[in-house]
């Protein structure tokens, strides 16, 4: 397999509106989704990860780094060049009620990516809507309704169909799921695995919900505060997670009876004052035993040895690290 | 004796598809110190009852048909809005998801809370400002001397939800709704409010009913559980015997539909099928037959009543309490549970 899409040191920073202060919202993040895999982002709000997704989608800026798709690198595309690589990329967002126009019937809201990706003809546009909605498990007659006709996971489904009708490679999916009512979620990570399976795509996640990782996604990066602590496969991850952050949400997902010692404090530094060394040692349980070095150095992102090429930036796990997996500074 | 005694509630709105029946012959107890939980999806009533709990049905639009709400010896659906209001500030508080919506924009922390007490609690100003810059402390505000001067925007989302929680919680209410109180906050927070929710029923004997689609929230931190369902209540238990073995087969069906953390991941999850329940368009017979994989003829035609399972072995026994509105109710609970523990 190879990389679908890769972030190389990536670093987006932000300056805060009407103020002199800057905002480190992604520092050096280097990542890869292999095709047709499925990458978990996952960390707490102003953790990045959206931010991180927002950079891909060309919506942000990026300070440093880049991001390479298909092998090309993003910031070197000229404009048409980068409009084409962005029909490769779908987009479902959380709300369903806010990210469809209320005016527009399904007709419209699915025959306005085909005009982009080329398909004007209104009899091939009305065969392939017709062919999207069914993918979806949606009616053919639903094609003249409008969304507020829908429930929320009608109005996701349709969402996932407009992302589907450019024939993307890659969907970028920022909670799915989470604005919806818990009976109709697995209905939608149901089609979302059978769609995958069928069409080959890859998904980028970005989520809270560790059931949902669980349940979706082949590999998992961990961001805190910008900065990658752990890269893992699913299956290990819930196995056991290297980085304290990363066993603290799990535990606190689990609703473990230790969660509240996993994390010591429940309030995230504020981002214009980051702590120094390991952005996480001040709510870290285990600060005690790094030494000084938490506090003082901030940890390298290291790759585990052999077979799980996890990654973990934690001076507490360093001894067992084998080499270095970029992301020096 | 129970805190609060919610006896046949029925709230109407009316729509432009006709009118439809939020809640509709609600019942429920909660008792001091206890957490109780309304469990339920999208037109289930659960945020609705939050509503007629705080004597906001008529603000929102809707009519309470039916019911009473018994709190100290009185029905406070008798109440007029002046001596609602007094209720609200002092007996019973509401903590809600969107904490934005609920602080004056244009007034600061500090002086929204120190009015509280000022005129709840009697405190001079200076007593007041000094009791508030406390609260936002225990709350786990950091900084909580300046926070009294921030406007609600300067904050962020989880210190405007815990300024929220502080300005309930000064006035010493007994009673606390908090509908989906966690789910905009990060999970360390999350358990934090929840945290602080349980020191006010474990010190001072506070109730809380807690509104969620939550299921695993509910069955970590409830004590009992009602779940919801077009409006009426469909099952009754205590939180633990809830989960550990439903009932009702929708409750089971949620369960079941959760994607897990442990364990081998199934190829697909068990999907509940069908839409969320449309109240204006409510089917005959159970609200959710139409979702139901044990629907029979009767359950098409006749609405089932919330009742027990006639059953005298040492398990039912337990149960006294419990409650479900399902034909099928004994197949169900008569099965193995669907795991040891929730």
């Amino acid at each position: 397999m190879s990389a679908l899409v890769e972030f190389v040191d990536l670093v987006v920073r932000f300056r805060e509106r009407g103020g002199a202060r800057e905002l480190t919202a992604v520092d050096g993040v280097t990542l890869a989704l292999e095709r047709g895999g499925a990458l978990a982002l996952v960390g707490e709000s102003g953790s990045g990860k959206t931010t991180l997704a927002r950079a891909l989608l060309g919506l942000v800026p990026i300070t440093g780094g880049s991001i390479r798709f298909g092998g090309r690198e993003l910031g070197a595309l000229t404009a048409a060049e980068r409009r084409a690589v962005s029909r490769r990329i779908g987009v479902v967002f959380q709300d369903p009620f806010a990210s469809l126009d209320p005016r527009m019937s399904v007709a419209e809201l699915l025959a306005e990516p085909l005009a982009i990706h080329g398909i004007s003809d209104v009899r091939e546009q009305r065969a392939r809507s017709f062919a999207l909605l069914e993918a979806v498990g949606l009616s053919t007659h639903d094609i003249v309704r409008h969304p507020h006709e829908f429930s929320g996971g009608q109005r996701q489904r349709i969402a996932i169909a407009r992302a589907l009708a450019l024939e993307p490679e890659l969907l970028v999916l920022d909670e799915p799921t989470s604005a919806l009512d818990v009976s109709v979620q697995a209905q939608i990570l149901n089609l979302l695995a059978s769609l995958r399976e069928r069409l080959g795509l890859a998904y980028l996640f970005i989520t809270h919900d560790l059931g949902l990782v669980h349940q979706m996604c082949d590999s998992i990066a961990v961001l805190y505060f910008g900065r990658l602590v752990e890269t893992n496969r699913v299956a290990s991850f819930f196995r056991e997670p290297l980085h304290p952050y990363a066993r603290a949400l799990l535990a606190l997902a689990r609703r473990e009876a230790d969660a509240r010692e996993r994390i010591v404090a429940a309030e995230a530094p504020s981002p214009f004052a980051l702590p120094t060394g390991c952005s996480f040692h001040p709510r870290c349980p285990r600060r005690a035993e790094g030494g000084g070095r938490c506090e003082g150095e901030r940890p390298p992102l290291l790759e585990l040895a052999l077979p799980s090429r996890a990654s973990v930036a934690c001076h507490l796990r360093a001894p067992t690290a084998v080499s270095d997996a970029g992301n020096p500074r | 004796m129970s805190l609060l005694d919610v006896k046949n509630l029925r709230v109407r709105y009316d729509g432009p598809r006709g009118p439809v029946w939020a809640v509709d012959q609600l019942s429920f107890e909660l008792s001091a110190g206890e957490l109780v939980a309304l469990v339920g999806e999208s037109g289930s009533g659960k945020s609705t009852t939050a509503l007629a709990l705080l004597g906001l049905v008529p603000i929102s639009g809707g009519t309470i048909e039916t019911g009473e709400l018994w709190y100290e010896g009185r029905n406070l659906l008798t109440l007029s809005e002046g001596e609602w209001a007094k209720v609200r500030a002092s007996e019973i508080a509401l903590v809600f998801q969107d904490a934005a919506s609920a602080l004056n924009p244009y007034l600061t922390i500090g002086l929204q809370i120190s009015e509280v007490l000022e005129t709840h609690r009697g405190l001079s100003r200076r007593d007041a400002r000094k009791e508030a810059a406390r609260a936002l402390g225990d709350v786990g505000l950091p900084d909580p001397e300046a926070k009294l001067a921030n406007y609600p925007h300067e904050l962020s989302g989880g210190q405007r939800q815990r300024a929220l929680l502080a300005m309930a919680l000064v006035a010493k209410p007994r009673v606390i709704v908090a509908d989906e109180p966690t789910s905009a906050l990060d999970p360390a927070l999350g358990l934090h409010v929840l945290e602080l929710l349980e020191r006010e029923r474990k010190t001072r004997g506070a109730g809380v009913v807690l509104v969620s689609h939550d299921l695993e929230l509910v069955a970590a931190h409830a004590d009992r559980t009602y779940v919801l369902y077009a409006g009426r209540v469909v099952e009754h238990a205590s939180a633990r015997e809830l989960f550990a073995a439903p009932w009702h087969p929708y409750t089971a069906a949620l369960w079941r539909a959760r994607a897990r953390l442990d364990g081998e991941r199934p190829r697909r999850l068990a999907a509940v099928p069908g839409n969320p329940v449309d109240l204006a368009n409510l089917p005959a017979g159970c609200a959710f037959h139409p979702r139901c994989e044990l629907a029979r003829e009767r359950c098409r035609s006749e609405r089932p009543e919330l009742s027990g399972v006639l059953r005298s072995d040492a398990r039912m026994s337990l149960s006294a309490a419990r409650r479900a509105a399902c034909f099928e109710k004994e197949s169900l609970a008569l099965e193995r549970p669907l795991e040891s523990e929730p």
